[in-house]
């Protein structure tokens, strides 16, 4: 078979998946159970993007010192927890890993 | 009649949509980049490569597929393997019928193709700020198409180029940056503390697993933790 189809393929399926309960069941389709479970999804899923990410390098766990995204993350932690910005959190947590970078 | 809390204007959210989009072109351009060099380096050719962008419109999905297409792998190993990478739009989905569930079935098809990460989770975020947001479409709109462009454009630049951006530059740091950044407004009250933790650890613990699959299990932990926390007592 053409890789051309395979690439489709998943293209259709990861917009159906996408498309899920927006666009195919729609309104009224999840149970108020679900509804209460939804609302926990942001927290519940960006620190499980974000952390491992910082932990892991090349996919192998790197929780050391000399880890200097560990460092960088906090910061940005911190200032995320305080100002809830999107862009300080990411200016301050790669100043800060610029910053260890360029020192240490 | 006047309403109790700001409420938007379309103008309003296409302006808000395109200023928070500029952090995340810092994570998406290097990474779109990376991923066509990628594609590329893995046996595939530059328009397929390229194509993918836009067929696909899912970077770690992406990387998978080309990754195991180059190195011969089954048919049905990639598709399941890519729909197993992107099985946690199924959950942002089903948190998306809330705040746009009402629009038009044209417009939530175009939101769905769109619906990356970081565009649900602005999206999210801003459909739990307090203000009302009757215009909300417009907003993710103006990320979706912009971070699009952006990376059709990188990953055009990446397999054509096929050189990487140097590492010491810490961009792949970019990503876990979105998502800490975004983290802090998704925390309101003890159970969403609660899930975050829960998740967080979880994620830690499982990271090594293959597929992505660590990220689902503390998606579900975490979901868990919050509604049993929540439960009035």
């Amino acid at each position: 078979m053409n890789p051309w189809l395979l690439v489709a393929a998943i293209g259709i399926g990861t917009v159906v998946l996408r498309g899920s309960f927006l666009a195919l069941l729609g309104p009224g389709s999840i149970p108020p159970a679900l509804q209460r479970a939804l609302r926990f999804v942001p927290a519940a899923v960006f620190p499980a993007i974000a952390l491992p990410a910082v932990l892991l390098i090349d996919d192998a766990y790197a929780i050391t010192f000399a880890n200097y995204r560990i460092y960088a993350a906090i910061v940005a932690a911190l200032v995320g927890y305080r100002t809830k910005s999107l862009a300080l959190t990411m200016v301050a947590g790669l100043t800060t890993l610029w910053t260890l970078t360029a020192l240490l | 009649m006047t309403s109790p809390v700001p409420r938007l204007t379309r103008r309003q959210e296409i302006r808000s949509g395109l200023l928070d989009t500029i952090p995340l072109l810092l994570a998406v351009a290097p990474f779109g980049f990376v991923v066509g060099v990628a594609a590329v380096g893995a046996g595939i050719s530059t328009s397929l490569a390229i194509a993918s962008s836009g067929l696909i419109f899912a970077g770690a999905a992406q990387i998978a597929a080309m990754t195991l297409l180059g190195a011969g792998a089954a048919w049905p190993t990639i598709i399941g393997t890519t729909l197993v990478i992107n099985a946690r739009h199924i959950m942002y989905s089903a948190t998306l019928v809330q705040p746009l569930g009402h629009l038009s079935r044209g417009w939530r098809w175009f939101l769905s193709y769109l619906m990356v990460d970081q565009l649900f989770a602005l999206t999210v975020t801003r459909s739990n700020d307090g203000d009302d947001h009757p215009q909300l479409q417009w907003y993710s709109a103006a990320i979706g198409v912009t971070l699009w462009v952006v990376w059709m454009s990188a990953t055009t630049a990446g397999a054509v180029i096929g050189a990487s951006v140097p590492a010491s530059w810490g961009l792949t740091f970019a990503a876990p940056l979105i998502f800490i950044g975004l983290t802090f407004p998704a925390l309101v009250d003890r159970a969403t503390y609660a899930a975050a933790a829960a998740s967080g650890f979880t994620a830690i613990a499982a990271a090594t697993l293959p597929f992505n699959l660590g990220l689902l299990i503390a998606a579900v932990v975490g979901i868990t933790v919050g509604v049993v926390v929540d439960r009035p007592t």
